[in-house]
């Protein structure tokens, strides 16, 4: 049944939109009905309704803000993917309309924000996209709370432009991104709360076809829900785009003028962002044949790289290295508001299959899961991948 | 509104430059390889065209009703895939349209920058029209042809946009969804009526019929194009008549 998602008003249940991805037809109005009336019922005998499955589908409710109820039903188990699912298109709604126009939905014209949120729907179909339930034949090659990143040989070049571009346009926050990956971003960026970093990153992508630049009034889901910032984001080169949060000032046409003044210099770095290939690092694929690929996250700022040997096939490592991150950051990520538990969890963890074997190391706050061929002893594994966590993390010009 | 003659379209611009092997032969440096429609160029870039062409950049003001077809024009013309569904644009999006012309016996590669901005957003946030309209070279106003109101608006706008400004841009109309087939809400008297007055052509964009994506495209959307471009280069010319100026 693919992954259903509907937004009513809480209070009298008018639909205000629905989606749907995957291969089934959209829900009839006289189930959205019923599933919201249960809810409703229950609301008014003082119970709360949260969820319900059967054998391979779960629906879940969750109300926000005392104004808007989003029914997700979907063919998956694992309710909190469902629950982190909903909060994303909650965030996905205030980033797009602000968190007043939500809140005083009683009071406001309800078709006029039918018709803002439909603004969001390629910004809500991103999202769903990055749903994988093992029925839809794509890449999936994205999670839902972590942007991917791209290292490039050159970075800290890279970042010292970008340092000067933010200051002429007076943001604290900017990024260079190719294809929705980033590559260098500014500290302020990565202060910014990882699910608004990543809603940014997909609204730059879904924005950006077939044009070659943009300024979208955007509101921070948690750091401004209320007042809206401008997101100005520019193409240098096909695919390489610089994105940057603004205020009032300064217009599009003078950010403009400042890209070409900042990065016009810079047009060999530029190019060589836009061929950054998704490869190991030179020296890593000299010296350790043995690995085929590697999925590295820093689990704070919710960032990520997947790199593969350039032999490796894509789809197939990518596929084995999400698989094998879920289980590792399950057993040794301590979760995020119970860090006192972390001296009881491990630190290391491995799997052996007939074709391959995976390690994932976790030190500092970052997850490293390395693909292996299965040749490989196991002992030497746990060396390996220390030494490449090193790696990763002394080379300054990764800047990691 | 200028009051100077109004030139003959085609009487500056070479109009069929583009089929011939020359034209073709320019063109085939903007196409995208991957996708055989054209391809968009970002700031740091420009077609491998050959160096001494020389280019010029105008900006264009895309303005219109809500839903007439404002960011589906700017991609009929960019030669790019036009959006699967109706989207309301948020906020600015700006592309630039790169397109090689013949004025006489000379190529000259223009760089349509068309700023394109959703009705809605222009109401909601006060930044986004004045950056859209400021020191605008053009001002392409879209109507749809199945709807009466959206043509009704077009004086309004002509006035909005012409107003207090020293040099006013140079005014284009287009309407969309054209059709000889069904009956328009918008008749062809009104829009003679209209083009006496304003002295403006009235420029008819068809129904998008299936996404046939060739590259007859570029000689489907090549009149159009050119048009604009000539338009903006005679108010360039009368500009330096009036100012007494040399290139």
């Amino acid at each position: 049944m693919g992954v259903h998602v509907m937004a009513l008003t809480l209070s009298g249940g008018l639909p205000l939109f629905s989606r749907q991805i995957g291969n089934s037809q959209p829900l009839p109005f006289s189930l959205i009905a019923s599933l919201n009336g249960v809810h409703m019922f229950c609301n008014s005998q003082q119970s709360g309704l949260r969820s319900t499955c059967t054998q391979d589908s779960t629906v879940v409710w969750k109300d926000y803000e005392d104004s808007i109820t989003l029914i997700v039903a979907a063919s998956t188990t694992s309710e909190a993917a469902l629950s982190e699912l909903m909060n994303c298109i909650f965030n996905t709604i205030v980033l797009t309309v602000g968190l007043e126009e939500v809140r005083g939905l009683q009071t406001r014209n309800i078709e006029r924000l039918k018709r803002e949120l439909r603004s969001c729907f390629p910004l809500m179909d991103k999202i769903l996209d990055a749903v994988d339930l093992g029925d839809r034949n794509v890449v999936p090659t994205d999670f839902m709370s972590m942007v991917e990143t791209v290292i490039c040989s050159d970075s800290l070049s890279l970042k010292n432009c970008l340092g000067v571009f933010a200051e002429c346009v007076e943001s604290l926050f900017a990024c260079l991104m190719l294809n929705s990956c980033i590559v260098v971003a500014t500290g302020g960026w990565w202060e910014l709360m990882p699910e608004e970093r990543k809603l940014l990153a997909l609204l730059v992508d879904s924005s950006s076809t077939d044009c070659t630049s943009i300024d979208v009034p955007v509101f921070l889901p948690c750091k401004s829900p209320t007042v809206p910032f401008r997101l100005v984001a520019v193409c240098l080169i096909s695919g390489v785009w610089v994105a940057a949060l603004c205020g009032p000032s300064p217009a599009l046409s003078a950010v403009e003028q400042f890209c070409a003044k900042v990065w016009r210099p810079a047009i060999d770095l530029v190019r060589s962002v836009q061929s950054a290939p998704r490869f190991l690092p030179q020296g890593l694929q000299q010296n350790h044949h043995c690995i085929i690929g590697l999925l590295l996250v820093q689990c704070t700022l919710q960032k990520y790289i997947l790199n593969r040997s350039q032999s490796a096939n894509r789809k197939e490592a990518g596929d084995v290295l999400r698989t094998f991150y879920h289980q590792a950051a399950s057993l040794l990520v301590p979760p995020k508001n119970n860090a006192a538990s972390s001296d009881t969890r491990g630190l290391e963890t491995y799997w052996c299959s007939e074709y391959h074997k995976l390690h994932a190391l976790y030190e500092k706050d970052n997850l490293l899961c390395v693909l292996y061929t299965s040749a490989l002893p196991n002992s030497t594994m746990r060396l390996v991948t220390r030494q490449t966590l090193q790696t990763l993390l002394s080379d300054k010009q990764l800047c990691w | 509104m200028d009051q100077m003659p109004a030139h003959v379209v085609g009487s500056i611009v070479q109009m069929d430059w583009h089929s011939t092997a020359e034209g073709e032969t320019v063109l085939q440096h903007f196409y995208n390889p991957q996708t055989s429609g054209r391809k968009l160029f970002g700031l740091l870039e420009r077609p491998p065209v050959a160096p001494h062409i020389e280019e010029v950049s105008y900006k264009l003001f895309f303005a219109g009703k809500a839903g007439v077809g404002k960011t589906a024009t700017i991609s009929r013309l960019a030669g790019t895939l036009p959006p699967a569904g109706y989207i309301e644009t948020t906020g600015i999006r700006k592309t630039n349209i790169y397109w090689p012309v013949k004025i006489w016996d000379k190529i000259i590669l223009f760089r349509l920058q068309c700023w394109d901005a959703g009705e809605h957003a222009v109401k909601k946030y006060g930044h986004i029209f004045p950056s859209c309209k400021a020191k605008s070279d053009g001002v392409v106003i879209i109507f749809s042809f199945m709807d009466e109101s959206s043509f009704a608006e077009v004086p309004n706008i002509i006035s909005k946009v012409t107003k207090d400004d020293q040099s006013p841009p140079a005014v284009m109309v287009f309407g969309t969804r054209f059709c000889l087939s069904s009956k328009l809400e918008v008749s062809l008297n009104e829009i003679k009526e209209f083009e006496q007055k304003y002295h403006v052509n009235v420029m008819k964009v068809n129904k998008v019929t299936s996404i046939s994506h060739d590259r007859n495209e570029v000689h489907r959307t090549a009149p159009l194009l050119n048009a604009i471009c000539e338009k903006l280069w005679i108010r360039d010319q009368e500009y330096i008549l009036k100012n007494g100026m040399t290139v």
